[in-house]
Order: structure tokens, then sequence, then C-alpha cells
């Protein structure tokens, strides 16, 4: 290599290597050797409609192609722009110092058809797209489900059974200034004997059933961006199903007998109450009420209970 | 200028080259190594023109594609000035592999944004994911899409010359102990300070157990401090993946009827319509689908026991901890069918166990290898001191199968009563004593076995 040639050399290697440390580091849109990714976590409702909040997560990175594995001090910023076609967003931009985090945003659905969401990192960096349906009118389906075991002692022998409790109604909206909903179902308990009565050697004692109504109220709640839903059970009603019961004592004797059922007192129903993105879902929820309170005094009584909503 | 000055010069930019070009040369194979073929070694040897460290840390994510069970813990916080205001943000994630499923929980804070909370899984075909901790949870079968999942091990920054400090244990694991500072971390902006760290390295096999790093930090608008906590833990293979209460999982094993109509599946919760289809019909059904796949009927649940005569009927089935509910009522010209699973209520240890200074008040059931089993029978129920089975045998026949059976193991016949289409068998063996009740209904036999005390 002459002399001439060795300069050119070595003064083009100087700029390189000065041009490695001269990128800006924040104006990250300007690089072509910067890639990026937005995305949407939440999984949408089966049906949106008109007037519902949906709080919704994403999540947006940007990488610096030439620095993976990631360097260990580069602060972009990173803008996500949020956009919808039919409905209203907040905020409609998010801002970070950083390379890689979760956001939360709130879609306001303001009219039917066909919504599509866009989400944009850094003037197009990378795009995401989630497309669904806004309709014009949502009621819900509520389904109860309750699963209880009760024990107590009875000096002679530990009494214990199991009790499942299903229901089902329908939640309709109304639309007078607030939007709220109002309905009614019925509840179905069957109670199952788990322990053994203490003079049987052996027995079969068919479940206890017995049914009733149920009312619904919800309202939206603007600030929780939710369905506050209220179930009040209703006494019971109907006949009481209790086949036949079998016990056979150590003698050989066989008995028989049927369960009952105590209650009617308005005063003594539980009710739950429980808060609902809209869209539904299922969650699990607590019972109140004094009849609650009668039975856990009596013994023990541990309880689930799940509530779920669907739009129809 | 002189010759030997641009070749000074020449030499420097020699070394620049040089020093990207390493660089370069160390980190491009990590890209390949943040991927799934995870093909290069975490750790290499540093090149001997530039060796003043044990160790390099390229791919930290290397190894764990090689685990089936593990939990990571990354957290990552900045603390400091931005334009002039304090400023800060806290990421903790926490990701927990078991086999094929995978579950990510992030918590994020900063002093100017909205927290955010959010569970996803990805478990059995379904994508499960809860914005909220007290909210619902909502699912999507991943054949709809692909989820997002990263390994948080890829978002370590790499460290080169890393220098041996010792051995160490973490988690039960033997592992090497490395220490560095900002000499070994790449500064692609010029922003990093200053920096202190610490890995361990698991001595079999490299993988990454621990990471810490805090690096001064000083980029445009920003000033403070950047860290970095990572933590690996290995799981056994039948550690559960973690859920949050509300993620009940989806029902995709209940069967569905045939010409099923809008099928709606949730977590915990499956709904159905079906036309020119009774109920009993449904019940039979599931009384013969649901044993198969484990599911234990509770009373009331076989067709001869259901209740047909209310509104609706519901069968209820227990499989370990899980009841399930099969409901069913007649609703605009079709019948509604609803499976909801409810995780069985925790019974009191108090409840569950007789005092210490008391009698158990009941019999449990011989061990299993002391009674016989009546082949192509169903368990209808059990408890710990009872069992009712079902079969499609003659009561005959399964009075002589006991009779035959429980002899041959050592029971003695101490009563046999024929009362009111009840046969009843009771035996001894030693201090146990067991009662076999025996009915049949409609060509089906049900044999009730019940321990019992004199």
């Amino acid at each position: 290599m002459n002399a001439r040639a060795f300069l050119g050399w070595a003064a083009a290697m100087l700029l390189i290597s000065l041009a490695w440390g001269c990128w800006p580091p924040q104006v990250v849109t300007a690089q072509s050797d910067v890639t990026g990714g937005v995305l949407i976590h939440s999984v949408l409702p089966h049906k949106i409609c008109v007037g519902d909040v949906l709080t919704i997560s994403g999540a947006a990175s940007i990488t610096k192609l030439e620095d993976v594995p990631p360097p260990l001090a580069w602060l972009p910023v990173t803008r996500v722009k949020i956009q919808s076609g039919l409905g209203e967003v907040t905020p409609t931009e998010i801002i970070q110092y950083n390379d890689g985090f979760y956001f939360d945003f709130t879609y306001r659905a303001r009219q039917a058809g066909t919504e599509t969401l866009t989400l944009t990192v850094n003037e197009g960096l990378a795009t995401t797209q989630e497309t669904f349906l806004v309709e014009e009118n949502c009621d819900y389906d509520v389904f109860l489900t309750t699963v209880m075991h009760f024990s107590t002692d009875l000096g002679d022998e530990m009494f214990e059974s199991l009790t499942h409790v299903t229901g089902m109604g329908t939640m309709n909206r109304l639309r007078d200034g607030e939007v709220y909903y109002q309905g009614e179902g019925k509840w179905h308990l069957e109670e199952a004997l788990l322990s053994k009565p203490a003079m049987c050697v052996t027995y079969y004692v068919p479940p206890l059933i017995v049914s009733g109504w149920f009312e619904l109220d919800g309202s939206f709640d603007a600030e929780a961006q939710g369905v506050d839903v209220i179930l009040t059970f209703l006494p019971m009603e109907g006949p009481v199903f209790y086949g036949e019961a079998v016990c056979v004592d150590e003698e050989g004797n066989a008995v028989t007998g049927w369960g009952m059922a105590q209650g009617g007192d308005p005063a003594l129903t539980s009710h739950i109450q429980a808060m609902f993105p809209v869209g539904g879902g299922t969650q699990q929820v607590q019972l109140q009420g004094e009849g609650l309170e009668l039975v856990q005094s009596a013994g023990s009584l541990q309880y689930l209970a799940t509530l779920t909503l669907i739009p129809r | 200028m002189k010759k030997t000055q641009w070749l000074r010069l020449g030499l420097v930019c020699v070394c620049c080259l040089l020093g990207v070009a390493c660089s370069l040369g160390g980190l491009v194979p990590a890209v390949e190594n943040s991927g799934a073929t995870q093909t290069v070694p975490a750790t290499a040897t540093r090149p001997a023109e530039g060796a003043q460290g044990d160790a390099d840390l390229l791919a930290p994510a290397r190894g764990l594609s090689g685990l089936t069970a593990y939990q990571q813990r990354l957290e990552i916080s900045l603390e400091g000035q931005l334009n002039g205001q304090p400023y800060h943000e806290r990421q903790v994630l926490l990701r927990t592999v078991q086999g094929q499923d995978v579950a990510l929980q992030v918590q994020q804070e900063t002093n100017d944004g909205v927290p955010v909370w959010l569970f996803e899984a990805q478990r059995q075909g379904y994508a499960y994911v809860q914005q909220t901790q007290t909210g619902v949870c909502r699912a999507v079968a991943l054949s709809e899409g692909a989820r997002p999942d990263e390994n948080l091990a890829e978002r370590l920054p790499a460290v080169l010359a890393m220098q041996l400090a010792g051995n160490a244990e973490h988690g039960g694991q033997a592992a090497l102990r490395y220490t560095f500072d900002q000499q070994s971390l790449t500064k692609a902006d010029g922003a990093l300070q200053s920096a202190q760290g610490e890995v361990l390295l698991a001595q079999e096999g490299g993988v990454v157990l621990s990471y810490q790093l805090t690096a001064q930090v000083q980029a445009e608008g920003f000033s403070g401090t950047r860290s970095w906590v990572y933590d690996l833990q290995l799981l056994r293979a039948d550690d559960p993946l973690p859920m949050p209460a509300s993620c009940l999982p989806v029902l995709s094993d209940v069967p569905i009827f045939s010409g099923a109509k809008a099928v709606e599946h949730q977590p915990g919760f499956l709904a159905y319509r079906l036309v020119g289809v009774n109920r009993p019909a449904v019940v039979e059904f599931y009384a013969e689908q649901l044993p198969v796949l484990g599911w234990q009927a509770l009373p009331g649940a076989m067709p001869d026991q259901t209740y047909f005569e209310g509104e609706s009927t519901a069968v209820a089935y227990r499989r370990a901890d899980l009841v399930l509910i099969v409901s069913l009522f007649e609703r605009d010209g079709a019948l509604q069918v609803v499976a909801q699973t409810v995780a069985l209520p925790p019974i009191a240890a108090a409840d569950a166990q007789p005092a210490q200074d008391q009698e158990p008040s009941t019999a449990l059931l011989p061990p299993t290898h002391d009674l016989p089993i009546l082949l192509g029978s169903t368990v209808l129920y059990e408890t710990e001191t009872t069992r009712v089975l079902q079969a499609n045998l003659s009561l005959a026949d399964v009075v002589d199968f006991y009779t035959v059976e429980m002899e041959q193991r050592g029971w003695v016949l101490s009563q046999k009563l024929d009362q009111n289409g009840m046969n009843v068998l009771l035996w001894t063996k030693d201090e146990l004593h067991l009662a076999i009740n025996i009915v049949e209904s409609d060509g089906v036999t049900t044999i009730t076995l019940a321990a019992y005390t004199q």
C-alpha cells in the first residue's frame, strides 16, 4: 500500500469509527437500523356494543439491530399512537423513555359497525390492527354456579353435605338516560349427603332438590368502566324433591325416609354484588345475607361461587 | 504530518475498527442465539486480543430451551431525572415455563403513567388473559392466532470479559460467580457512565441462574440509574402453572353433544344449544362420556337418579378438587346446555380430621388390595367410608362375585340379608367390618360398600 492509499484508507476508517459514536440516540424513527413491535395482549369480548368502555392492554418495543443483545444504556423515546375508526380511545398517544414497556388504554364504542383499532410505534416503525364488530344493543345472559361444603358435629356422627346451586337468567339493557339493566332468572339447588348416618351400616340418600327465582339489577359504572351487577335470591318456590332414602342398620333392618327443606323467609335470602367489565366474563363472587350467616353459625360452611355474564 | 504519525493514526483506526469488528464478531452470533435455535454457547472464551476476563455472556438465554420447567423473575427499573424532573419506572416480570405451557405476570409502574397489571398464560391450547388482579379472565384458542412469548433472559444486556469470583450456590444448584463493571458492557450511544454487576452461571450447563446489574446512565434528557435483577428457579415437572383464581381452565375436554349450536367457551364455562334433543338424552350422554375422562358422578347424576320434573336439571361430577356441573333447561325452543366448573371449597382441617382424643365416629374403607374389583363397574360416588358402584350385571351375578372374591381375600361372611329387594352382605376380617349393599333396578345394579364399627 502506498502512502496516498494508506492516507485515504486511514481517513475512511476514522470517519467510520467516529460515525459509530455519533448517531443521535433519541431519534429513533430516522434510523434504518431500528426495528419495533407493538401488540394487543387483551382478549376482546365476543360482543361489543355501543356505549361499552373497554380497557385494553398492549406492549411496545423497539430494538437497535446493531446492538443485539440489547445495549445497556439505550433509552429511546417510544411513542405508541392509538387510533379508532368509529369510537374513542384514551389516551391517543403513549410515550415512554424505554425500549420495551406495557400499557393500557380505554376504548369507548360510539357507533355500530366494523371497528378497527390501529396502534403505531414511532411513525410507522411497527403497526398492529384489531378489527371487531360493534353492535347497537347488548343484553346479558347470566349464569350462576355455587358449590358449598357444609359440616357439623352431631355428637355421634359428623354430618357432611355437598350442595350445588346453578342458575340462569337474562339481564336486559334499558335506556333511560343512564345505562342500566334489569332481569330475572331461576336458581336450582341440589344437596347431596356425604357422611354416613350413624345408625346405618349402609344407606342411600338421594339429593334434596329445591328451586326458586332471583332478580338481576345492573348499572354502568363510568369510573370503574364496568357493569355493577346485583343478584338477589328470592325464597324457594314450588315442590321440594327429596326421593326415598334407604338405611340398613346393623341388624339388617331397612328403614326408609326422606329429606326436608326449610325456608321461605325473604329476610334470610342471600344476594351477590359484583363488578364486571363490559363484555362480561366469569369471576368468583361472594354471597351475602342473613340466611347464609345462619347456616354458618350452625356448622362449618365453605363455598365457592362464580357468576358469568355473556353478552347476547 | 509525518508518515509515522499517519501510521500511528492508522493503527488507532485499525484498533477502532477491530474494536467494532470484535464486538460485532461477538454480538452477531448472539442474535442467532437469542432465537429458538440456541446453537451458540452463552459463554465463550474471550478472543486473545481482548482477553481481560474469564468468560463472556453473549446470549443470556442460552440453555433454557433444554429445561422443561422453570420460573424467571426480571425486574428492570429506571430512577433519575428526566428533563429536569424526578422520574422512576419499574417493571417486574414473572415468567413460568411448564413443558409446553407458559405464564407471564406483569407489574409495571411509572411516576407519570397508569400502573399496569397483566397476567397471560398459554395453557393446553388456550391463551388466558386477565388485566386486573380481581377482574375476569378471558380465553381464546391459540389456534385463532399466535400469542407473544418472550424469554426474559433475552432482555439482559450482554456482558464481555467477566471476572470469575468463586463458587456459589443458587436454588440448590452449584454455580460459578462472576463480577463485571462498565468495561464489560456495550455502550453504543455513549450514555453509560459506570456499572457494577454480578452473574451466577450454573456449573452444569452454564444457564444464567442470577444476574444483577446497576448502571449510571447519562442519556439525552435523562440521568440516573438503570438496573436489572434477574433470577431463575428450576421447577419440578408436576409443579402447577400459576394461574389467577379467576382463570379456571377452559372446558376443552368436556364433550359436546352432537349437533350443538352457538358453542361458547369461557374459562371454566361452556354453553351450547341443542334442537330436537331432550334432557334425559343429554344426561345419558354425559353419564357415558365423563367417567371415561376421569369425572366421578355425584349423587343424582346417573340417568335413573336424575330429577327431570322441574324447569331445569343439574347433574354434578367431581374430578380431584374440581366439581363440574351440567345444567339443562329449555329456552327459545331449544335445549340450553351449560357446563361450569368450580374448585371444591377447601375443607377445614378441624372438619376433615377428628380431634386427637376422640375415636373416629366412622370406620374407613379397607385398602384397595383388600377389596375385589368388579370389572365393568363405574364408581358413582366415593368417600373415605363409602363407595357406590354401578354395573350392567344382574343382582345374582354381583352377589355371587362378592361372595367368592371376598372369601378368597380372607373375609368372613357374618350375615346375609335379603329384604325389600335389597341384598346386604356383612363381612368381617380381623377388626374390619364391611357392608355390601346390592340393589337392581331397570337392569342396572347399584353396589354400596360401606365400612362400619361394631
